[in-house]
């Protein structure tokens, strides 16, 4: 017997905690050692804000950003999700940093072998094309392979709560069809228009009012110079904020799960000091704990791979940056497997953080002194206190927001969030524009902490990029059309 | 450990015992006590739900007595 006995571990992704912090550069890009095999379940940014469409002000938008840097000429296959992962947006209402709600989308393959007669006449034989489309991309007909989701709306725990279907408010249907990736101007004359025509009216059970949902590639709308960030902050970190230009996402897609949602159906017990409601939410992906490759994929058959066993989470997402550069490399796959009600484990990377240590040798700044570092702790595990804190809340990582503060029109929002004097941003929440790189850095630097424990506190810290507000969209989704994959602008 | 695992370990302990019986070997073996690699990966996917929590394999001892049978796993693919 060929008995090769190894220590298990392995496999999945582990899991690990939270907390905190602060900085660096991207949100969450292939950030942890096993998510870089799986890209297509990498969640990259998470944002949650008070809908600033005009008349929307009664809603909250949730949006889970996965597969990260895209080209956009990546074909022919482009960026489809898993059809063998679940995608889910959690919601924490009453603060005890257990999932309450959750939103969870399944996607899954639509393929449609579309043959052209080859050869000689008389002779022909139909042959499948190798192209996702052999012509104008928006007509059925001429797509050969697609994509379409359900969304499911799961009370009470993820796994054994209570599991309703929400269906199209239009149609009745409980599939939603995902656009196919901005293959380019030939495919599409128009791909705008035609994403657009994804945005779907969704009935949710248990909401008395429709909301909205999307699912589809978006341009990446998190500013940042990765390159620069992780060749040990090779950069000037106070220098102007727009010193280094859009930054290298720039010219990168990503693929949304964006879904705006009445804020009566998100709300619950949770509120903070002045009765304010607080809505804590998060993003993960699953997939099922075993697979098999097949090794001979054919056709007919069982396709690439069996899967199967329980849904195992390889990705975790709430605060930006968290597992970016606050929570260490050896604990990284852990924190994707984590969920926040186990996130004690990881407080010592909040309470005492490694990046302003490393930021003080390589430049002439000083760390804060003041550990452990509670100031950290309120913006990332708990909350503002008469912000976004609510009264008696476990200490947790996610993104919390109090959605009775009034939204700030896109044309004046500050994207330094609280920071710049606009309570309807960063950390309350997290919009599009704010740049929560600039933000986490002061933050991790002690713009909060006593300036006799912090001295140097107070600089303007930035890694030198800022999104151009002006290329997002002031409407659901909100993130801008993707680039296209040709033709080629460079 | 859960019941799926129980299962599989004594699965896999049934057939090693089975295979030390031939009376042509009078050796007596050990049965192994780690969990066949293969056979854990089939009752996994012969136990799909959406309702199952993921097993523990932190403190599981895997063997993988087929790293070199290319077939193992085609009942699967059936």
């Amino acid at each position: 017997m060929n008995t090769a006995t190894k220590r298990s571990a392995l496999a999945i992704a582990v899991a690990g905690i939270c907390l905190g912090a602060s900085l660096s550069q991207a949100s969450s890009h292939r950030e942890a050692p096993f998510i870089t095999e799986v890209p297509k379940v990498d969640g990259t940014d998470f944002y949650m804000f008070r809908s600033y469409e005009t008349g929307r002000e009664d809603f909250v938008t949730l949006i889970a950003n996965y597969l990260p840097l895209q080209d956009a000429y990546g074909g022919p296959n482009y960026f489809d999700l898993d059809e063998d992962a679940i995608y889910e947006i959690h919601i924490d209402n009453d603060g005890n940093a257990v999932e309450d709600l959750t939103f969870r989308f399944e996607p899954s393959d639509v393929f449609n072998d579309i043959q052209l007669s080859v050869g000689d006449t008389g002779a022909e034989e139909m042959v499948s094309v190798p192209l996702k489309n052999i012509g104008d991309a928006t007509a059925d007909g001429n797509v050969q392979a697609s994509q379409e989701y359900s969304v499911k709306v799961i009370r009470g725990d993820r796994r054994t709560g209570t599991v309703q279907t929400a269906t199209n408010a239009t149609t009745g249907m409980n599939t939603f069809d995902k656009p196919l990736d901005n293959i380019g101007g030939k495919s599409f004359a128009d791909y705008a228009g035609y994403a657009d025509g994804h945005i779907y009216g969704i009935n949710i059970p248990g909401c008395s009012i429709n909301g909205k949902v999307f699912v589809g590639q978006r341009k990446e709308a998190f500013a940042v110079n990765l390159g620069e960030i992780f060749d040990l902050v090779n950069t000037n970190p106070l220098g102007a904020r727009d010193a280094e230009g859009p930054g290298d996402l720039a010219d990168k897609n990503v693929t949304s799960f964006a879904l705006e949602v009445p804020t009566a159906c998100l709300t619950g017990t949770a509120a903070n000091t002045n009765g304010d409601p607080v809505i804590g939410a998060w993003t993960t992906a699953s997939v099922r704990q075993a697979r098999v490759l097949n090794p001979a994929p054919t056709a007919d058959g069982k396709g690439a791979t069996v899967e199967g066993g329980a849904y195992t989470q390889v990705s975790r997402l709430g605060m930006p940056l968290v597992n970016e550069v606050v929570i260490g490399l050896k604990d990284k796959d852990l924190f994707n497997a984590s969920e926040p009600k186990d996130d004690g484990q990881f407080a010592t990377y909040v309470t005492h953080p490694t990046l302003p240590e490393l930021l003080e040798i390589l430049f002439d700044v000083t760390a804060p002194n003041n550990f452990p570092r509670n100031d950290l702790v309120s913006v990332f595990l708990t909350g503002v206190a008469g912000v976004n804190m609510p009264v008696g809340v476990t200490t947790s990582e996610m993104l919390r927001l109090n959605p009775a503060i009034a939204t700030t029109p896109a044309a004046t929002q500050d994207d330094l969030g609280v920071l710049g004097g606009d309570n309807a941003g960063f950390p309350n929440g997290r919009r599009p524009v704010d740049d929560t790189v600039d933000a986490a850095l002061r933050v991790a630097m002690g713009v909060l902490a006593d300036p006799s424990d912090a001295p140097d506190g107070m600089l303007p810290y930035t890694d030198g990029v800022q999104l151009n507000a002006m290329e997002l969209r002031t409407t659901f989704p909100y993130l801008a059309t993707p680039l296209a994959g040709s033709p080629n602008a460079n | 450990m859960s019941n799926l695992l129980k299962i599989a370990v004594l699965a896999v302990s049934g057939l090693i015992l089975a295979g030390c019986s031939d009376s042509s070997n009078n050796r007596v073996e050990r049965p192994d006590p780690s969990l066949d690699f293969t056979t854990f990966v089939k009752a996994e996917i012969a136990n799909t739900s959406d309702t199952r929590a993921a097993v523990e394999i932190n403190n599981t001892d895997f063997s993988f007595n087929d790293e070199n049978n290319p077939q193992a796993y085609d009942d699967l693919f059936r």
